[in-house]
């Protein structure tokens, strides 16, 4: 049937190539009606759910080499209730913490994260609509279509944001509607895709193929049909096809989340594999059983045919079934019983599976800075994954270069079980932090915390220095003589230009202001000829330097002689050994933490290059943590930062008194006043107070 | 009992019992002066944390000058790659890449004592750093007189100390070269045979044990290579990186003298402050 109706859609088409040029002036105005009652379609079907699209901003964290990144990432959504549910897919708002959507009408709101399913891709969030100012005016809500009606050949729109370009529409077809992932990506089996380590993912999916472009940034937007409703979520794409997850499957997800928070499934705990080159005709294989699951425990076994689940025949001959079946089962209440008859060794025999809760793959991960560690809660899975003996306990996920962990000896390592904490067990990630705060809060602190912990089956002990991370200013340069001039060297044919080919030496090319050299009676194009009577004669541009050591090699505050030609004549003029300027690397810095943000004093150096007076003053901006709220804020490392809200930032002792007032005022947004470059500007920081004060980042 | 290691580049006259008392008179004057400085190497590029920020531990040799825990070592090893770029390129808008050394630690001998340390000041001109252990209690540590020494000479052999890494318990070695050059610009440097020249932040002595100089890097400035820079021009073969001013010995009144500045200006403020919450 699809396949019919597909090559009727065809034949008009091929048709109109083998009738020739003849009818080509009938041929062109029927093509036109075909394109203007396309286009009609598509602005329908674009109406109906553009509106409702959103552009999900948010803040990450992840762990990778023992410590905690932030970053940012984008995603795209579709609204799909009054009360401003969003449905996306779960990768996009994986570890988020902070999630701002974009409306079509480019109003940006909050929202909040209401319930992820991993196993699907799934994920919703909620708009806070007490931010809209006209809260009456109800929200554009887009309708989830039927997906199962949906063939190969019917066109499909794709909206979303690829690469951030929100409010973006493509067109395709649907290329095929039961796609499953095996090899590659998907392993050799459908129930085995990953996206992420550690987490399954697509177990009840076949997923809409189709070819309107996606790229990254599409993720978690609609896949919309001609009669504007949406029928999938755009999960995958690349190399011009994209993968939704359809819309069947996606409505009873998001219904479960919003209800409850959760999708609550069965689980029996057995793979199968379809028996297409078994040479087997009929029935399922059992490919492989957990261990103490429901059915291992009923006393299925791998190899098992199953051939009948309840009062169904069962017979799974390519691995687009498996989904459907994986499904049937998780769709049944946790504790209920399934009925199934096998055969084994030619005989037909039945066990009764009692189904458990599914449990999550991953489970809760954080970092512990001062010990340069990351960790994880062990679930049953991730206890199977990696053949542990049980589940208490945490997994180490990474270790720091240079931390506590890693320089503890034996090293602590990833994939390492840490089992006890200063001698008291820890049975998961909750009592570990508890145990890791416990210690950090002690005065002094102990020199070492014994650490028990299992690597592949071994039971070992190692000790850790508990280490604060302490911000240190950076070490100044050895102190030496200065005179605060720039120079160039008067080679031999400079000299010989200028007239007087004997007066190699150093020609004034810069006088810097506020120093004792502006004082004495030095001159642009002055040449500095001799100093302390000894000869300065650079022969080579590589010589450039040898005014700069040779002031060097004299004792600051002493007087120094310079003997200069100036106008063809020569002069002496005594000046002052000053102490060389601090550099903008030894400038003295100060880190906040709350705004992940770190700033150093203005140097003389940076008034200079930057052609500032006195009277400008600021702190600037050395490091920024991308995805911290300085960052999130726009601020840039180079910004001088001359105000924060009402306060006058003079220096890094009133910037720091300024950061301790905003965090005890809390306002809604922070507005930085600073120069960037030759301009200045405004950039708003708008933490969130909670997260700051309870970012304690272990 | 110690494990006595010798290396040696060249057949020379002189080999022969005499050597052998002399390497291992030398070793047993001087091997417990060098120490390992371990420290963790950050970096960050474009001044944006994130992926693009590294941290990696690294250990580089160090010579303890004073018993109270000072110890001398090469300002370009703990600066690091991004360190050398700075100097040579200058710095360059919209990019930057920095690195800075973190828990710093003085380890003595064979995994003997580890003290935690920091970073009290640096010359970047002469390659030289010089690092404070700061939490010694009743050790006593053995250090070297740099006041005490004897200039290089042309034609002179020199002997290296160094370490082992920790997988050969740190046993001391000592490699030799002969003096074969010297210049004065941009200061009064000596340059030693190869052997030598990639031992840099290395203490060397003469055949009598007295300390001679320091193994530095004389990275060109940017101002110096105006309009000639090539930032790979130093790489490649040992003495294609020693005309680029890789692996030359400065002498010990050069060391001496700076030292002496450091304890006059640094070391009397005391600890440098901190700065954050």
């Amino acid at each position: 049937m699809k396949r019919e109706s597909a090559a009727a859609g065809w034949f008009p088409l091929i048709a109109l190539f083998l009738c020739g040029s003849q009818f080509a002036w009938a041929d062109a105005r029927g093509d036109v009606q075909d394109q203007q009652q396309l286009r009609a379609l598509i602005n329908r079907a674009r109406d109906k759910v553009f509106p409702a699209l959103v552009n999900i901003k948010l803040v990450t964290s992840r762990y990778y080499g023992g410590k905690e990144i932030k970053g940012q990432a984008v995603g795209s959504g579709t609204i799909i209730t009054p009360e401003g549910h969003v449905l996306t897919n779960q990768h996009v708002t994986n570890r988020g913490r902070r999630f701002r959507c974009t409306l079509s009408d480019k109003r940006e709101v909050s929202a909040e994260l209401i319930g992820e399913d991993p196993l699907t891709d799934l994920a919703v969030l909620r708009l806070d609509l007490s931010e809209l100012a006209d809260a009456s005016i109800p929200l554009p809500v887009a309708t989830l279509g039927d997906s199962t009606r949906m063939e190969i050949g019917d066109h499909v729109l794709a909206m979303g944001s690829p690469f951030a370009l929100s409010r973006s529409v493509t067109l395709g077809v649907v290329s095929n509607t039961e796609r499953v992932f095996t090899g590659g990506l998907g392993g050799s089996d459908p129930d085995d895709f990953r996206l992420e380590r550690g987490q399954r993912t697509g177990l009840f999916t076949r997923w809409i193929q189709h070819d309107a472009l996606i790229n990254p940034g599409n993720s978690g937007g609609p896949l919309v049909n001609m009669a504007g409703e949406v029928i999938g979520v755009n999960e995958l794409g690349g190399g011009g096809m994209g993968f939704a997850i359809p819309s069947a499957l996606a409505k009873e997800v998001s219904d479960a989340l919003i209800a409850n928070g959760e999708v609550r499934r069965s689980w029996v705990g057995v793979s199968f594999k379809p028996i297409e080159k078994t040479g087997l005709l009929r029935g399922v294989l059992v490919n492989s059983l957990v261990e103490d699951g429901p059915a291992a425990k009923a006393g299925l076994r791998a190899g098992d045919l199953v051939i009948r689940m309840d009062d169904e025949d069962i017979t799974l001959r390519f691995p687009e079934e498996v989904p459907l079946m994986l499904k049937a089962i998780a769709d049944r209440e946790v504790g209920s019983s399934i009925r199934l008859r096998f055969l084994r060794d030619g005989k037909e025999e039945e066990v009764n599976v009692v189904t458990e809760k599914l449990e999550k793959d991953r489970g809760e991960e954080t970092a512990f800075r001062s010990w340069g560690l990351t960790a994880m809660e062990i679930t049953r899975f991730c206890c199977r994954e990696h053949r542990l003996d049980d589940m208490d306990g945490v997994l180490v996920t990474g270790v720091r270069p240079g931390g506590s962990a890693m320089a503890a000896r034996p090293p602590l390592q990833s994939g390492n079980v840490i089992k006890s904490v200063g001698g008291l067990s820890v049975k998961n990630l909750t009592e570990f932090i508890e145990r890791y705060e416990s210690i950090m809060d002690q005065d002094p602190l102990p020199e070492y915390v014994l650490i028990e912990f299992v690597r592949k089956g071994e039971n070992k002990l190692t000790l850790i220095k508990p280490k604060p991370e302490e911000d240190r200013n950076p070490p100044p340069e050895l102190a030496k003589s200065w005179i605060g001039v720039a120079v160039q060297p008067v080679l031999k044919e400079l000299a010989k230009t200028l007239g007087a080919k004997e007066h190699l030496g150093f020609r004034i090319t810069q006088i810097y202001p506020r120093t004792l050299a502006a004082q004495a009676d030095l001159r642009i194009a002055d040449i500095i000829t001799h100093l302390n009577g000894k000869r300065l004669k650079p022969r080579r541009v590589e010589d450039s330097g040898m005014f700069r050591r040779t002031v060097k090699n004299l004792e600051i505050g002493k007087e120094a002689r310079l003997t200069l030609v100036r106008d063809g004549k020569e002069a002496e003029v005594a000046i002052k050994l000053e102490r060389t300027r601090i550099t903008p690397d030894e400038a003295p810095r100060y880190r906040n933490r709350d705004f992940e943000l770190t700033v150093r004093a203005v140097t003389f150096f940076d008034r200079v290059d930057n052609r500032w007076e006195e009277d400008v003053q600021g702190v600037i901006v050395v490091h920024v943590e991308s995805a911290g709220w300085a960052g999130l804020g726009g601020l840039l490392p180079g910004d001088l930062i001359q105000r924060i809200d009402d306060f006058q930032i003079m220096d890094l002792v009133s910037y720091r008194e300024a950061m301790e007032k905003m965090l005890k005022r809390e306002p809604e947004r922070v507005v930085f006043y600073l120069i960037r470059g030759v301009r200045t500007r405004f950039q708003y920081v708008e933490p969130e107070w909670d997260v700051v004060k309870n970012n304690k980042e272990h | 009992m110690l494990m006595h290691i010798f290396s040696l580049a060249l057949l020379f006259a002189d080999a022969g019992t005499s050597s052998k008392e002399r390497f291992g008179q030398i070793i047993d004057q001087h091997a417990d002066k060098i120490v390992t400085i371990r420290f963790v190497m950050k970096m960050q590029m474009g001044g944006r944390g994130g992926f693009g920020d590294q941290d990696f531990e690294s250990e580089i040799p160090g010579l303890m000058i004073d018993p109270s825990g000072l110890v001398l070592c090469s300002n370009t090893q703990l600066a690091g790659f991004a360190g050398m770029m700075k100097r040579m390129m200058g710095s360059m808008p919209g990019f930057q890449m920095t690195s800075e050394p973190t828990d710093l630690e003085v380890v003595i001998g064979a995994d003997k004592h580890e003290f935690e340390a920091e970073l009290v000041a640096r010359d970047t001109d002469l390659d030289l750093a010089w690092i404070r252990i700061t939490n010694l209690k009743d050790q006593e540590l053995h250090a070297l007189a740099l006041e005490d020494h004897k200039l290089p000479k042309m034609g002179q052999r020199l002997y290296a100390v160094h370490r082992l890494g920790k997988h050969f318990n740190r046993a001391p070695a000592i490699r030799t070269g002969r003096v074969c050059g010297h210049t004065d610009t941009p200061r009064s440097l000596w340059v030693a045979e190869e052997v030598l020249a990639s031992g840099i932040g290395l203490p060397v002595f003469n055949s009598s044990g007295k300390f001679a100089g320091v193994i530095v890097m004389q990275m060109p400035t940017r101002e110096s290579s105006e309009g000639d820079f090539n930032p790979f021009a130093f790489m490649g073969s040992m003495s294609a990186m020693q005309q680029n001013g890789i692996g030359l010995i400065l002498p010990a009144d050069e060391v001496a003298k700076a030292t002496k500045r450091v304890r006059e200006v640094h070391l009397a403020t005391g600890k440098p402050a901190k700065g954050g919450k």
